[in-house]
């Protein structure tokens, strides 16, 4: 190489170099990403085989001709069921869930599946049929489906039966799903002095009793299970946690949408994949321990499962960082906050506005000092960062007067005031 | 040294100092820290105020997705409507929700902001060394760089199923067309003309309707979209619809002939509608033997539930036997 053109190559090479360089300079509470592992894709092969089984069309065809004919007369109807009885349970739980899920079976055919999940679907079928709340617009077909669930411990058709129970018109065959809908409060776990069925008042008191202790700790009072979910249940978990890897939304909607429904014993698995070496799988996975919220802290204390250790070294992720924030948030833990703070006050825009609804979710009275600081300090927030902090010192002191910023959409608002709402329940 | 040697030296440096100035960006110009759309406004006003008009702008506040959302109850929709930089993913990729700023939409740092600082441009001839330190990404001219979001409902695997001549290189073609700035620089309009905007709906399609021997028919014709019509799973409807003149000299009501449309996942009972790229689709009419005068229309909806006095219409024509 001649000496000019070695002076030209080093010129351009080390122009380059600087042209590259990060603008970004490091902040000191940087920390490194962990490693991640094949959570999802090692599950699913220690579940290999197990949970609900393939079925062909042929499956379909022979069970829709039974139910048929177990709508002709009660000859049919006590042959059909024999049938039932002697078949398979696992094959014939997933070919009853195909159909009700395909849009090929006649209603009442599809109603008659239903009822028969509702009653006698294994434990398995819990996930799928949690969808099935998304798009069944029967609501008679939503009673056994909360029927159904119920039975597994799973109390999320029981919101859908009280706006069954609340709606007095303007929808199909109200009548049938909400004599249905009565005749399923018999089915709740006991209490003590409730007589199931003999006053409605007291049936439908206990319905919104054991209602909101699911949602606040995906728990049903008073029910008897066995110790364990069955491994069958835990492949299907598995298997829809594995839809989180879809480009496309839906399959990861659909995927969230019943996961954040799901009795607590799934949210071990949830946790888990918060480690997947796919960064959707990560994302949705914190996600759906955002939108489940507080009842994940709650079974977090009492499996004395720490979430902190699991859930801090994810901050070293910056792609996934404001998403951890937001789930450390939502737990409600305020054991959380040691690890939120630094975000808040050295973070970029969205890592900081994070951090500040995350805080505004679960600090404690110990945040007041370090935000007040903040605040004196006129910092570059986000208008929604601005906000969460103002509800946050609100909820410490009353007479806090909380602004409203320039740019902030009424939505928003809406939004960080509800967590601020819901603070005292944490 | 020989008068050769000392030659090629003083060439070499000189190219070198020539190279350095146009590789190096100059020192006084600091990078810009990048922390909000806002700061794009200053030298950029021509492009904000495009912007400004555009429904990029009005994502996250736009009233029919409020409700088709159930006000973002599904939350899943605010990935699109308030997205993360797009750049920050793999091309193609989808895009996951911001959380600050929300209000700004789709703004100039989701299609622009770089991961690695700075902003991304297809621009050629961006200045290197502006403040905001563009960087020349080849792939926010293609269709991945949109598709991180417009894929969801569909429109680019309907635009890549699309006969070829019908559909121009990439989704800036027809959207994000090419204009003139302040000093005679060439840009891409950043108004993104589609739906909202009536002059690009009636270039996408041509309705025909005639009364001949055969009877009264009526047809609509995709030779202009380079993807289906109308585009978009679930929210947009376009309805063909047909009106009589009665014999005492009435007009009757506007009933509908034909609705293109891509039901929404849980409208299980309604099948896909829309009119793909390059196809025609003709609806015979069935006016009454009575009946000699009718009108026939199509009607744009940016929401399936949008009353017909608030849908925007594309065409309408005479029908006389």
């Amino acid at each position: 190489m001649k000496r000019s053109t070695f002076a030209v190559t080093v010129a351009l090479v080390g122009s380059f170099g600087l042209s590259c360089s990060d603008p970004q300079s490091s902040r000191s509470v940087e920390i490194s990403a962990p490693t991640w592992m094949a959570v999802v894709e090692n599950q699913l092969q220690a579940y290999a085989g197990e949970g609900l089984p393939d079925i062909t069309l042929e499956d379909q065809e022979d069970v829709l001709d039974l139910l048929d004919l177990s709508l002709s007369n009660d000859k049919g109807y006590r042959q059909a069921h024999q049938v039932f009885d002697d078949s398979e349970q696992d094959w014939l739980t997933s070919v009853m869930l195909s159909l009700v899920e395909g849009r090929d079976a006649d209603s009442e055919l599809k109603a008659q599946a239903y009822r028969w999940l509702g009653n006698k679907g294994l434990e398995a079928m819990v996930p799928r049929l949690t969808l099935r709340l998304k798009y069944e617009k029967d609501w008679a077909a939503n009673v056994d489906i909360a029927l159904g669930l119920l039975r597994f411990g799973c109390g999320a058709g029981l919101n859908p039966l009280i706006t069954i129970l609340r709606t007095e018109e303007g929808v199909v065959d109200l009548d049938r799903a909400r004599w249905a809908a009565i005749d399923f409060l018999k089915a709740l776990p006991p209490k003590a002095g409730w007589v199931p069925g003999e006053n409605f008042d007291d049936d439908w008191k206990h319905l919104l009793e054991v209602e909101a202790t699911w949602r606040l700790t995906h728990l049903i009072p008073n029910q008897v299970l066995p110790q364990k979910s069955s491994r069958a249940y835990r492949a299907e978990i598995w298997k829809t946690l594995a839809k989180f890897r879809s480009q496309r939304l839906r399959p990861v909607d659909d995927a969230r949408y019943l996961l954040m429904r799901q009795p607590s014993w799934a949210f071990d698995a949830i946790v888990q994949t918060t480690y997947d070496e796919v960064w959707y799988v990560r994302e949705h996975a914190l996600q759906t321990m955002a939108w489940i919220g507080a009842p994940i802290g709650l079974w977090a204390k009492q499996t004395e499962s720490p979430l902190v250790p699991k859930l801090a070294p994810l901050l070293g992720d910056s792609r996934l960082r404001g998403r951890v924030l937001e789930a450390m948030g939502a737990t409600g833990l305020a054991e959380m906050q040691d690890s939120i703070l630094p975000w808040l006050l050295e973070g970029n825009l969205e890592e900081s506005t994070a951090a500040a609804d995350a805080l505004l979710r679960c600090a404690n009275r110990d945040i007041v000092r370090p935000v007040e600081t903040l605040l004196n300090s006129n910092p570059y927030l986000s208008p929604e960062g601005r906000y969460a902090l103002d509800c946050l010192l609100h909820a410490f002191d009353a007479e806090y007067s909380i602004q409203i910023p320039d740019g902030i959409d009424p939505s928003e608002i809406e939004r960080r005031n509800r967590w601020a709402a819901q603070r005292p329940t944490l | 040294m020989r008068l050769g040697t000392l030659t090629s030296f003083v060439f070499a440096a000189a190219g070198i100092a020539v190279l350095v100035k146009i590789v190096l960006p100059p020192t006084d110009s600091e990078p810009l820290r990048l922390l909000s759309s806002g700061q794009c406004l200053e030298c950029h006003a021509g492009v904000a105020a495009e912007w400004q008009t555009s429904h990029h702008k009005f994502a996250y506040e736009n009233p029919e997705v409020r409700k088709l959302s159930n006000n973002f109850a599904n939350q899943e929709c605010i990935a699109c409507h308030a997205p993360r930089p797009v750049l920050s993913f793999e091309p193609g990729e989808r895009v996951l929700a911001r959380q600050s700023e929300r209000g700004l939409g789709v703004d100039c740092l989701a299609c622009h902001a770089h991961p690695e600082g700075g902003v991304g441009t297809s621009n050629i001839n961006a200045k290197l060394d502006a403040p905001c330190r563009p960087r020349l990404v080849e792939r926010m001219a293609s269709v991945e760089h949109c598709a991180a979001c417009h894929n969801q409902h569909k429109t680019v695997e309907q635009w890549r199923g699309a006969p070829d001549n019908l559909k121009g290189n990439n989704c800036l073609d027809c959207h994000m067309p090419e204009t003139w700035r302040e000093g005679g620089r060439k840009g891409r309009n950043h108004s993104f003309k589609a739906s909202h905007d009536l002059p690009s709906l009636q270039s996408a399609v041509t309705m025909d309707a005639a009364w001949d021997a055969e009877g009264a028919w009526v047809s609509l014709s995709n030779q202009g979209a380079g993807h289906n019509f109308p585009t978009d799973e679930r929210s947009r409807a376009a309805d063909l619809q047909v009106r009589w003149k009665g014999p005492q000299g009435a007009w009757g009501i506007w009933e509908r002939v034909h609705r293109f449309r891509d039901p929404y996942r849980d409208e299980t009972d309604l099948t896909n509608t829309q009119l793909p790229a390059g196809e025609t689709q003709r609806f015979e009419l069935q006016p009454g033997p009575e009946i000699k005068l009718g009108e026939v229309r199509l009607l744009y909806r940016t929401n399936p539930y949008l009353e017909d006095e608030l849908a925007s219409e594309l065409f309408r024509m005479e029908l006389a036997r």
